[in-house]
C-alpha cells in the first residue's frame, strides 16, 4: 500500500472523530510522522484528548498512555522506578509511561516544572537515562500534551526549554455549529472513538516518517526557513527568540505536511502555513510588547508577511 | 528641466537603471527622513540663491525648474531601497511624534505606506513644463508622446484605454505651461498691482487729482561718487515735452525714437558715449559716480542732466532719444558701473522752439497773468529771471504732499466754462502742492517769456549712505523739475523750482522694518555683482565645485561601501545560489495589472492564485501552478516536457488576462 493513502486512511479515521478540524488533525499527524511533539493548548471539552485517543485508536498496534498530571506527580511516576525485589534479590526495572508509542501528557502545566522536566530528555533525544543507564526509544515516542490557557491557579507555566521540544503549538478552537450538532449525534449511541478501527499498522507509520525524511528540500528554502526564524532575533519586541531547533522542527513539519498532500518537494506556502504554529511558542516577548497587547503569533504573523519569500 | 537637458537626462538614467542594476541599500526610514530633509535643504538653499540673484519675476518659474532635481534624493532612496513605498510620516513632523509616542505608550497605530514614483512624476512634469525652453513647439508633441513611450512600456497595449491619459497629459502639460507662465507673470508685477512698465514718452502727473502721494521708500539706486569727485543733485530718468491735461507727453517721433548709444572698447574696460565724437580719453579728467541698481528690460538709467557717458555696466545695448533720455536693455537683473558727468556737454540736441516754447490753450491766461505778475519780462538776464521766479515760488508757495486740487470736469472745460483747471488753482488760489506742480508750471512760465523748457522726471540725490559712503536712492526721493535751454552757453541746464522744504518732508528716519529691507537688498545686490565679477567667478566657481565634488564624494563612498547586491527578483535575501526560473515567471508583469504589486513574504503560487476569479478557465492555472512548484522548488530536475507544458500554459494564461 503506498505511502499517500496510507496518510489519507490515517487522517480521515482521525477526522471521522473529531469533527470539523481537518487543518488541525493534518498537522498533529504531521508532527508526528515527523517525529516531533504536539502540544495542544485549548478550553476544557475542545477535544484535545479525543485528538489523542483517536489517533492511538487508528494506529493498531501502538502503544498509547496517559499520564494526567497533577501537582504531586514526580519524575519517576513518569520515566519509571527500580524496585528491590526481594524474590530475585535484585533491582528490577519498572519502566513508567514515557516508554510507549503515543503519551498523552494531559494538564501537563499542572505538574511541578521538576516533574514537567522529566520529559526533556526523552522529547528531545528519543531516550531516558534512569539510574545511570540509558533507555533507547526505537518507536513512535510522540507525545501529545494538553493544557488550558484560561487556569493559572494551581499550574506551573513550562519552563522556555520545555517548551522549545514542542515543535508545533497549536488550539483547536470551538467547531461551527453544524460541526458541533454533529458531534451530538455522533455520541448520541457510542462514542465514535470506541467504535474507531485501526487504519494502519505501527509498521506503517514508521514508513511513514521515513518517507517524511525522504521528502526533498530545495537548498533555496532551507535558506528562507533559516531567514525566517533568524528575522525573530533581529525583531525589537522579542525578549528570547527561535533557535535553530525551530528551523529544524519548521524543515521537517513541511516535509511530512509534503507527504499528507501527496508532493514529494516542498513548496514555500506549505512552510508558511505552519510557521505560526512552529515558531511563536518559542518566543518570549518583551515585557513593554507584552503589555502593549503584541502577540507573539501576531508577530510570526507579520514576519511571515515581511520576509521575502523565493516566489 | 527642459534648458538643462544634460542633468535631465542624468536623473532619467540613474532613476531607471534601477531597472538593470542589481545594487540595493537597506534604507530605512531613518533614510527617507534624511533624503526628505536633504531635499528640503537644498531647496531653500536654492530658493535662497535664486532669490538673490534677482529677477524676481521669474524667480518661482526658476525654482519650479529645478523641483526634479531637488526631489530626485527622496526618488533615489526609494527605487533603490528594499521597499516600494515610503512611510507617510517622512513628511510630517506631528506624524513623526505621534508614532514615536504611539511607540512608547504600546498602542498601535500602523503608518501609511505610500509609493513616492507618482508624485515624483508629476514633479518631472512640471519642472520640464516651468524650464524656458518649455515654450518651444516641440513641447506638447513630446511631452505626449513620452508618456504615451512610458504607458506603452508599463504594459498598457489598448489604444483606447491609451487615448484619454494621452489627451489628460496633453491638457496638463499645456495647461501647466500657460499657467505657470502666468502665475509667473502675476507674482512678478507683485500680485497684480505692481508698477507699470516706465513708458519714456507718457507720463502721468497728479496734477488735479486729490489725496496723498504715496511712495515706496525701497532703495532704488545707489550712487559713489569717486574720489574727489562732487556728487550729482538731481539724476534725470527722463524728459517730456509736451503738457495735456495733466500728462507729459512725447509725441513728435524725432522725440518718441530710441538710438542705441554706441559701445567703446578700450582695453578691459568697454565705454558708453552719450554723445557721437566725443573722446573716450576725455572722459579720465571729468566728475564720476558709480552707479549700482536693479534694473528690468528698458529700465531708465538715472543720470546727470550733463552726463557724458558709462563705463563698464553690463548690458545688450543701451540707448537714448533726443530728450536725454537713457534707457538699458540689460544683461543681468542688476548693473553695477561707473557714469561720468559735469563735462560741460548735454545727452540731448538742441531745442526745438516749436514744441519747447509750447503752452495748452487751457493755461495760457494764468499762465500769462503769472508771468506778468512776477513781472518777468523785465528782467533780462536768465539768472535773474530765474532768481525770480525761484524766490516768488520759495516765498509764496507751500511744498505739500496732501493733494487738495481737484481738476475740473472734462464736461465744463468742453462747454468753454471757465472753469479755473488745476495749474490755475495751484497758481493763484491754494499755492501749496508737490513737485509736479512747481516744475510744470515752471516749465511753462518760461516757455511764456521765450525760454525753452521742459519737463524732467528723476530723483534728487539727498540721503548720504552713512555707513558705506556714497548715497542711496529710495523711491520717495523721486523728483520732477525742469530743463531750460541757456541760450548764452547753448546748454541745457537743470532747473529745480520746488521749495527746499520738500527734501525734509521725505526723508525720515526709515522704520527698523525698512532698514531691515535695505540690508537685504544691498546684500542681494552685492553679492550678486560680486559673484559677476570676473575675477571673482573662478573663485566661486571653485568654491562652489570643490564643496559640491567633497560632498558628492561623500554621498557617493558612503552609499558604495553600505551598497548590497540583489540576485534576482525572484529569490531574495543572503541566498546566494542558483534560482531556477520557470516561464510562468513571464506572468508577474501582466498579473500586476490585476492583483497590484506581489507583498514581499507571499509565494509567487498564492499570489497567483487570486487570478483564478478573473482566469475564463481556472484549471488551466491550477495545472500551471503545480508545474511552476515542481520546477521551482523540486531539486530533482523533472521531465523536460514538464517545461514546455508549462510554457504554453503561461501563454495561455496571458492571452485570457
Amino acid at each position: 500500500m503506498s505511502i499517500a493513502t496510507t496518510a489519507s486512511r490515517l487522517e480521515s479515521a482521525v477526522c471521522s472523530v473529531v469533527r470539523g478540524q481537518p487543518e488541525v488533525v493534518r498537522r498533529v499527524l504531521a508532527c508526528m510522522i515527523s517525529g516531533g511533539h504536539v502540544l495542544l493548548e485549548d478550553f476544557p471539552g475542545t477535544g484535545k484528548t479525543t485528538l489523542a485517543k483517536a489517533l492511538a485508536k487508528a494506529i493498531g498496534g501502538a502503544v498509547f498512555k496517559r499520564v494526567q498530571f497533577t501537582p504531586d506527580l514526580l519524575p519517576s511516576d513518569i520515566l519509571g522506578i527500580s524496585v528491590f525485589d526481594p524474590s530475585s534479590q535484585e533491582f528490577r526495572f519498572h519502566p513508567g509511561p514515557v516508554f510507549t508509542d503515543i503519551l498523552l501528557a494531559d494538564e501537563i502545566n499542572r505538574a511541578s516544572p521538576r516533574t514537567q522536566s522529566a520529559l526533556l530528555e526523552a522529547m528531545g533525544e528519543r531516550q531516558a537515562t534512569i539510574d545511570g543507564v540509558q533507555h533507547n526509544f526505537d518507536g513512535i515516542f510522540f507525545v501529545i500534551a494538553t493544557q488550558n490557557p484560561v487556569e493559572f491557579r494551581g499550574t506551573y507555566p513550562l519552563p522556555e526549554a520545555q517548551m522549545d521540544r514542542f515543535t508545533l503549538q497549536c488550539a483547536l478552537g470551538y467547531v461551527s455549529a453544524a460541526e458541533e450538532a454533529a458531534i451530538l449525534s455522533d455520541q448520541a449511541e457510542v462514542h465514535p472513538v470506541d467504535a474507531l478501527e485501526s487504519v494502519a499498522t505501527r509498521d506503517e507509520i514508521l514508513e511513514l516518517m521515513a518517507a517524511a525524511r525522504r521528502v526533498r528540500f530545495s537548498e533555496e528554502l532551507r535558506h528562507y526557513v533559516v531567514r525566517l526564524v533568524g528575522a525573530t532575533r533581529a525583531h525589537p519586541k522579542i525578549q528570547l527568540a527561535a533557535s535553530p531547533r525551530a528551523s529544524l522542527a519548521l524543515m521537517k513539519i513541511s516535509q511530512a505536511l509534503a507527504v499528507f498532500q501527496g508532493h514529494d518537494f516542498v513548496s514555500p506556502e506549505l512552510i508558511q502555513s505552519v510557521a505560526v504554529d512552529v515558531i511563536a511558542h518559542r518566543l518570549v516577548l518583551s515585557p513593554e510588547a507584552k503589555y502593549s497587547g503584541s502577540s507573539a503569533r501576531q508577530i510570526v504573523v507579520d514576519l511571515i508577511e515581511s520576509t521575502p519569500v523565493p516566489a | 528641466m527642459t534648458d538643462r537637458p544634460f542633468i535631465g537626462l542624468l536623473i532619467a538614467l540613474v532613476v531607471e537603471a534601477r531597472h538593470w542594476t542589481r545594487i540595493r541599500w537597506e534604507f530605512d526610514d531613518a533614510a527617507y527622513l534624511r533624503a526628505w530633509q536633504f531635499s528640503t535643504i537644498s531647496t531653500a538653499m536654492v530658493a535662497v540663491l535664486i532669490w538673490l540673484d534677482g529677477d524676481h519675476s521669474m524667480a518661482l518659474l526658476n525654482l519650479l525648474s529645478w523641483l526634479a532635481l531637488l526631489l530626485f534624493p527622496l526618488q533615489f532612496v526609494q527605487n533603490y531601497g528594499m521597499r516600494d513605498s515610503m512611510p507617510l510620516e517622512t513628511f510630517s513632523f506631528l506624524a513623526k511624534r505621534r508614532r514615536m509616542r504611539n511607540e512608547r505608550l504600546g498602542l498601535i497605530g500602523d503608518s501609511v505606506y505610500f509609493n513616492y514614483g507618482n508624485i515624483f512624476f508629476l514633479a518631472t512634469m512640471i519642472s520640464a513644463a516651468a524650464g524656458s525652453k518649455a515654450d518651444s513647439w516641440i513641447f506638447l508633441p513630446g511631452l505626449v508622446l513620452l508618456t504615451g513611450w512610458m504607458l506603452l512600456g508599463s504594459g498598457s497595449s489598448k489604444i483606447r484605454s491609451l487615448a484619454p491619459v494621452l489627451i489628460m497629459a496633453g491638457g496638463l502639460a499645456l495647461a501647466g505651461q500657460i499657467g505657470l507662465k502666468k502665475l509667473a507673470d502675476w507674482i512678478g508685477r507683485g500680485g497684480g498691482d505692481g508698477e507699470e512698465q516706465f513708458n519714456p514718452n507718457f507720463n502721468y502727473t497728479q496734477i488735479g487729482s486729490k489725496g496723498t502721494i504715496q511712495q515706496s521708500s525701497d532703495i532704488v539706486w545707489r550712487i559713489r561718487p569717486e574720489a574727489l569727485s562732487p556728487s550729482p543733485l538731481l539724476l534725470r530718468t527722463a524728459t517730456f515735452n509736451f503738457f495735456f491735461g495733466s500728462t507729459w507727453q512725447n509725441q513728435r517721433m524725432s522725440a518718441t525714437g530710441f538710438n542705441e548709444l554706441s559701445s567703446t572698447l578700450i582695453g578691459e574696460d568697454s565705454y558708453y558715449l552719450l554723445r557721437e565724437g566725443t573722446a573716450v580719453e576725455s572722459l579720465a579728467g571729468l566728475a564720476a559716480f558709480n552707479l549700482r541698481g536693479a534694473v528690468s528690460d528698458k529700465s531708465p538709467l538715472p543720470l546727470p542732466g550733463d552726463a557724458v557717458g558709462m563705463r563698464n555696466i553690463e548690458a545688450d545695448g543701451i540707448e537714448s532719444n533726443s530728450l536725454g533720455t537713457v534707457r538699458i536693455r540689460p544683461k543681468f537683473p542688476i548693473i553695477d558701473g561707473a557714469v561720468f558727468w559735469n563735462g560741460g556737454t548735454n545727452p540731448e540736441s538742441a531745442p526745438q522752439p516749436t514744441d519747447d516754447l509750447q503752452i495748452p490753450p487751457s493755461e495760457r491766461d494764468v499762465i500769462r497773468s503769472s508771468v506778468d505778475r512776477l513781472r518777468l519780462r523785465d528782467e533780462m538776464d536768465l539768472q535773474l529771471k530765474l532768481a525770480r521766479l525761484r524766490s516768488w515760488f520759495h516765498n509764496e508757495f507751500r511744498y505739500t504732499r496732501d493733494l487738495t486740487i481737484q481738476k475740473p470736469p472734462i464736461q465744463q472745460q468742453k462747454d468753454g466754462h471757465k472753469a479755473p483747471t488745476a495749474l490755475a488753482q495751484f497758481l493763484t488760489d491754494v499755492q501749496a502742492g508737490h513737485c509736479e506742480y512747481f516744475a510744470t508750471a515752471t516749465t511753462l512760465m518760461l516757455r511764456e517769456i521765450g525760454i525753452q523748457a521742459r519737463y524732467t522726471v528723476g530723483y534728487a540725490v539727498m540721503e548720504n549712505d552713512l555707513k558705506r559712503g556714497g548715497f542711496v536712492i529710495r523711491g520717495t526721493h523721486a523728483h520732477a523739475w525742469c530743463r531750460l535751454w541757456d541760450e548764452t552757453t547753448g546748454r541745457w541746464i537743470d532747473f529745480d523750482p520746488t521749495p527746499p522744504d520738500w527734501l525734509a518732508t521725505v526723508s525720515q528716519q526709515p522704520s527698523a522694518m525698512q532698514s531691515f529691507y535695505d540690508f537685504v537688498k544691498r546684500l542681494r545686490e552685492d553679492s550678486f555683482i560680486w559673484r559677476n565679477d570676473p575675477s571673482n567667478q573662478l573663485a566661486v566657481s571653485i568654491i562652489i565645485g570643490s564643496v559640491g565634488i567633497i560632498f558628492s564624494f561623500f554621498i557617493i563612498r558612503r552609499l558604495w561601501l553600505s551598497k548590497r547586491q540583489i540576485h534576482s527578483t525572484i529569490s531574495s535575501g543572503d541566498y546566494h545560489g542558483a534560482v531556477v526560473r520557470t516561464p510562468l515567471h513571464t506572468l508577474e508583469i501582466p498579473a500586476r495589472k490585476h492583483l497590484g504589486p506581489r507583498p514581499p513574504g507571499q509565494p509567487f503560487a498564492v499570489w497567483l492564485a487570486r487570478l483564478r476569479p478573473s482566469l475564463p478557465d481556472a484549471q488551466l492555472l491550477d495545472e500551471a501552478i503545480a508545474l511552476h512548484q515542481q520546477l521551482r522548488f523540486d531539486p530533482v530536475p523533472p521531465p523536460h516536457d514538464h517545461r514546455e507544458r508549462l510554457e504554453t500554459l503561461a501563454r495561455q494564461l496571458e492571452a485570457g488576462l
